[in-house]
């Protein structure tokens, strides 16, 4: 019998970094930023017993909420307090050496004193130095919005609107010969990392596809202006945006047959307890592997989307999967046109 | 209103460190050298720095009113420069253009642990000093000796934590 070992978790060990840039000063600097090996590093400047020092506490920070700090979507204090994936240090900005290098020690434990947090809503619109962001996209579209609208209604209809744009952007950005193998490695990833059983697994899918397009094709609402009627503005890639606008305006002309496809699917998938399967356990030369392939090509070409060949070298010719996947794209694409034909939505 | 200047540099004056300046009124009867608060780097302010008036800026200070150290630099305080930091700025009071940024400013660690935190709004007229703007609201200012910041203090505001 093999020993047992035992899990222990290793505490964080001393780390360099390497500066990067003063993002807020007063009189000094108050906030800046660095990069560890790869790892974004931000680090606030702190009160300490001795006034010579320049000491900081710093944090480790993933991509996506660095960006979205950036943004303005997160606040500072977040990104100390919030992310499971985080470690503190400090560092005294004195040390940093003629190569820009400095040495940051690990805080023990996560519990940190409050007079060394920042407080709450201090955003990235409160920088005072000029820090290059990656560019956003520019190319826009425009909606009309009438009629009466909750607030619950405009965040799903943005919801809808923006996961259907990411699915077709990542399709793009697999298809496409100029984009990075790392963004193709995450689309790839977005399709095997679940079993596709039930809702939560195409609400991650469509998330983790939404964080595969890159920010500078990444959908963003630029502007709401509510009116009757009004308008929004959302930045993003034309090609995407053209595609959408297609398969909108498609299913509005064709919802009927297209619906009449998808619920024969669904009905197919339901009875013979498809839906509940995992993904994984459907076999590659289950036998009825064709007919549910052909019944997800038929919807897909119903809808102009998703390309079918692509959903399935995604889903490693797992039809199963490739059927459910272009069924939750029909879903959220059902709710979406729904507010073009109440008209309260129009191009 | 603008003021056309000359810096000149550390080696052709000797201290006090003087900018050597004129305001519109003053042309055609001479420049005039406008020594500066505090003892200034060589090449300081730097050539981009205009002598103009600021309609309204905003100080974080530590009492009401303020003191006059409160608009002193570090440099003048004597504290450390810490790497990364330009001489010059380490040498300039930090302004702000705009209210919020102030307030939300005065609430890092930092300048939260210095205690109580007021904003001062200030209205700075032309030939107090010369300043450095950037397009995030953040202003380097370098003043004359003849300015007195907190008399140019129009209204305080206490910081509330958040």
């Amino acid at each position: 019998m093999a020993p047992q070992r035992k899990a222990a978790k290793m505490a964080p060990r001393r780390r360099g970094a390497t500066f990067d840039a003063v993002l807020v000063y007063l009189d000094e600097p108050q906030v800046i930023t660095l990069i560890s090996l790869k790892t974004r590093v931000v680090a606030v400047a702190v009160p300490s017993e001795n006034q010579d020092a320049s000491l900081f506490l710093a944090v480790t920070t993933s991509q996506g909420d660095w960006e979205r700090y950036l943004e303005g979507r997160v606040d500072l204090r977040y990104l100390f307090t919030f992310p499971l994936i985080r470690t503190l240090y400090l560092l005294d900005l004195n040390d940093l050496g003629p190569d820009d290098r400095i040495m940051m020690v690990p805080v023990e434990g996560k519990a940190i004193d409050e007079a060394r947090l920042p407080s709450p809503r201090f955003f990235s619109t409160n920088h005072t130095q000029e820090y290059e962001t990656p560019e956003r996209a520019e190319d826009r579209e425009h909606l009309i919005i009438d009629g009466e609208w909750e607030l619950t209604d405009l965040g799903q209809f943005q919801q809808r609107f923006s996961e259907i744009y990411s699915f077709l952007g990542a399709i793009e950005n697999w298809n496409s010969g100029g984009v990075e193998d790392k963004i193709k490695r995450r689309i790839k990833d977005a399709f095997l990392d679940r079993p596709f059983r039930g809702g939560f697994s195409y609400v991650h899918l469509f998330k983790d596809l939404e964080h595969s397009i890159p920010r500078h094709d990444q959908i963003n609402l630029n502007a709401i202006q509510y009116a009757s009627p009004g308008k929004v503005e959302m930045f993003g890639r034309e090609q995407t945006f053209d595609g959408m606008r297609e398969v909108v305006h498609n299913f509005l002309a064709n919802h009927e047959s297209i619906s009449k496809t998808y619920n024969g699917l669904y009905k197919y998938l339901s009875q013979n307890k498809y839906l509940q399967m995992s993904g994984h356990h459907y076999a590659k030369n289950d036998p009825t592997a064709k007919f549910i392939s052909e019944s997800a090509k038929k919807l897909a070409e119903a809808m102009l989307a998703p390309d079918i060949e692509t959903v399935s070298k995604l889903t490693d010719e797992n039809a199963l999967v490739s059927a459910k996947v272009v069924m939750s794209f029909y879903r959220r694409l059902a709710d979406t046109a729904m507010y073009f034909a109440q008209g309260r939505i129009s191009y | 209103m603008e003021t056309r200047h000359n810096f000149p540099r550390r080696n052709d004056f000797p201290l006090p460190t003087v900018c050597l300046c004129a305001t519109e009124e003053m042309w055609g009867v001479g420049l005039r050298q406008m020594p500066f608060l505090e003892d200034l780097p060589e090449q300081c302010p730097p050539a981009e720095a205009v002598d103009v008036a600021i309609a309204e800026t905003y100080r974080v200070v530590y009492s009401d009113p303020p003191a006059p150290e409160h608009f002193a630099s570090f440099a003048k305080l004597g504290r450390n420069m810490p790497p990364k930091t330009d001489p010059c700025v380490w040498a300039a009071c930090s302004l702000f253009t705009a209210l919020e940024k102030a307030k939300n400013v005065a609430n890092l660690p930092k300048v939260r642990s210095r205690g109580a935190r007021f904003i001062a709004k200030l209205a700075i007229p032309a030939g107090s000093g010369v300043s450095l703007s950037n397009a995030k609201d953040h202003v380097s200012f370098w003043m004359y000796d003849t300015f007195d910041p907190c008399a140019a203090a129009l209204e305080i505001t206490k910081v509330g934590d958040v």
